[in-house]
């Protein structure tokens, strides 16, 4: 038995040129019943006259082995349970076809078989089919098992991310590349990377369907849900605190200064560890969390970071107003100033989705050098706060999702010398507002603290 | 926090209201706790984690300012130091504490002047004058620290002790 995807060459003593060693062409006229006719074109040259070409055919018969695969090449998805494999019509292989792949993974017999995507290892099988008696004289094709895998149902980003990325499984594969596309729009992308990285930021907040195709078999794909968390910072400082149950943190909070008014309290009122002591304004930094009704394996939580620096500002003889530095914080990087969390509320309320942050932030004029001051001294200070909320998600890495940087600012002046602080000092400014502060200090704001015009005269080390 | 925590919370507070938490005009602190500065802080933990650790006399408080809600900051509280367990530290000089004044059953004491006591300072991303706990100079204090330090990959040892 021949093959029909054989070559014929000519050998032999005295085979000269044009035919020796080189392929005759040849052609089967007939395949029937395995039975074929090979004409083969042959050039017959005489050494006598190397010029006098005869070209002829000669005509052979043989039991012919012909097998060929239906499919040249064969994309399945590694999720389907079944595909097929089967040779054409004109296959003549009297043994029976055998089926075997490399890598292993398909094989079988007959001129049909299955075999089962879902089980193979995602990749490039070479696959062959040959007479089961004759092995040399094989077809083969390529089935490529594509595999569309992203390993997460639902991942959550922050909506201030620069950045955020979305990976399949190590062994997806397609080899003509990836298609990504959300519902609704928003998140798309294609090329060979397993790896599509996108822009929170750019994202209303909500949940996305993503979904990722093979670029060469469209049905095969995954999804998944991206949920693109939001925070948007208030500030509150007016009113009161927001009660509870709304803010689950009120008692503590309200507890904390003695009351739940917000904003600039009268001299002495505000911090119930300090009673009769501060000068303060309460605030409350709010946080509305959007799309409402996060997953409990979310978690907030809040963060104040402070840089600050307090002078006084004194009557030098009269002659001249000094600046000094009081105090100072968290300069040059800023310090950690959270404090204890029962005094906020980091859990998304369930009416408004909003979580909550308070601080009764103040100064205590009389402490320190305070109460050696003289009547008509100042006292400023400058407090540059960064609100954080940090979030993370099933117990994972806490990660900050938005900030806020509010500027307090503190002006209390020395009226009195009685040892009561509501009586001894005057309550200028304390306010609160949503601003970058440098916390240091220049003449213009002390000229507009003090007024006149009595030189000013800012110590070197002020603003250290 | 539970509605009985809420209440149990708001009696502490009233508790601290009635009485005078802290008083800056004197900087004493009239509070009778039972805790100093990094109570909730494991001695052995504080000795790993303290770029110094030594005893020292308080010489002033340094000036208080209100922190977050429930929390003190001393700054510049002045101390000289009389003995090294851990790094190098002479003479006088300046520190940072954060106290916590509420709620009163958690809330801590500042030392006072001429207190002398045993101080943890600095570590990982902690400024070098920045205290991570204070312990009163007691002979047991002293020896439960020297302890630590003799053997500080050890198990649990003194740290009972070394409870102010």
């Amino acid at each position: 038995m021949i093959c029909k995807r054989w070559t014929w060459m000519v050998i032999g003593d005295n085979i000269v040129e044009p035919m020796a060693g080189n392929n005759i062409p040849a052609r089967f006229v007939t395949v029937r019943g395995g039975h074929g006719t090979i004409i083969f074109n042959l050039i017959c040259r005489s050494r006598a006259c190397p010029d006098c070409n005869r070209n002829f055919e000669v005509e052979k018969e043989f039991d012919v082995v012909h097998v060929a695969i239906e499919q040249g090449s064969l994309m399945v998805c590694g999720k389907d349970d079944w595909a097929y494999l089967n040779v054409t019509d004109d296959t003549h292989a009297p043994d029976g076809v055998v089926w075997t792949s490399r890598p292993h993974g398909i094989h079988g017999h007959g001129n049909s078989i299955s075999f089962r995507p879902s089980q193979l290892v995602p990749g490039a099988y070479t696959v062959k089919a040959a007479n089961d008696g004759t092995p040399s004289c094989p077809d083969v094709c390529e089935v490529h098992v594509i595999k569309v895998n992203i390993p997460t149902t639902n991942i959550f980003v922050c909506a201030e991310d620069s950045l955020a990325s979305l990976s399949l499984s190590g062994d997806s594969y397609s080899p003509g590349g990836y298609v990504w596309s959300s519902t609704p729009d928003g998140i798309s992308g294609c090329g060979p990377d397993q790896t599509i990285t996108f822009v929170p930021s750019n994202l209303p907040p909500g949940k996305y369907v993503v979904q990722c195709q093979s670029a060469d078999l469209e049905d095969c794909l995954d999804e998944c849900e991206v949920n693109v968390i939001k925070v948007d910072l208030e500030l509150k400082n007016t009113g009161t605190i927001v009660p509870y149950p709304e803010n689950d943190a009120y008692y503590a909070q309200s507890s904390s200064a003695g009351t739940d008014q917000l904003g600039p309290l009268p001299m002495g009122q505000g911090r119930a560890d300090f009673p009769g002591q501060a000068y303060t304004a309460p605030i409350m930094v709010i946080g509305a969390v959007s799309p409402p009704s996060v997953p409990a394996s979310i978690e907030f939580r809040w963060k104040r970071y402070i840089t600050r620096r307090s002078w006084y500002i004194k009557q030098d003889g009269g002659t001249n107003w000094l600046v000094t530095q009081r105090s100072k914080r968290g300069v040059p990087t800023p310090d950690d100033d959270t404090g204890s969390d029962v005094f906020n509320d980091p859990t998304p309320s369930v009416a408004q989705s909003k979580i909550y942050m308070y601080d009764c932030s103040g100064l205590l004029p009389a402490a320190g050098g305070g109460s050696s001051l003289s009547v008509g001294d100042f006292i400023r200070e400058e407090k540059a706060f960064r609100y954080a909320v940090e979030w993370r998600t099933s117990g994972g890495t806490w990660s900050e999702c938005s900030t806020m940087n509010v500027g307090q600012v503190i002006v209390t002046k020395r009226t009195n010398t009685t040892g009561v602080v509501a009586n001894d000092w005057e309550d200028i400014e304390n306010s609160n507002e949503t601003v970058t502060l440098n916390a240091t200090i220049s003449e213009g704001e002390v000229r507009s603290m003090v007024g006149g015009t009595l030189p000013i005269t800012i110590h070197p080390d002020a603003n250290n | 926090m539970d509605k009985m925590s809420r209440l149990a919370f708001l009696f502490l507070l009233c508790i601290a209201q009635s009485s005078t938490v802290a008083n800056a005009n004197s900087g004493e602190n009239s509070m009778e706790h039972k805790s100093l500065v990094g109570s909730g802080h494991d001695s052995r933990d504080a000795f790993k984690k303290a770029t110094a650790v030594f005893e020292a006399t308080v010489m002033d408080q340094g000036l208080v300012s209100p922190g977050p809600p429930g929390e003190a900051h001393y700054e510049g509280m002045r101390i000289k130091v009389t003995h090294n367990f851990k790094g190098q530290r002479h003479g006088e000089m300046l520190i940072d504490l954060s106290v916590k004044t509420l709620p009163l059953n958690e809330s801590e004491s500042v030392p006072q002047k001429g207190d002398a006591v045993i101080v943890f300072v600095g570590g990982d991303a902690v400024a070098t004058n920045r205290v991570l706990k204070i312990l009163l100079s007691t002979p047991e204090n002293r020896d439960s620290v020297q302890r630590i330090k003799n053997q500080p990959e050890s198990g649990k040892s003194a740290e009972d002790a070394s409870r102010d």
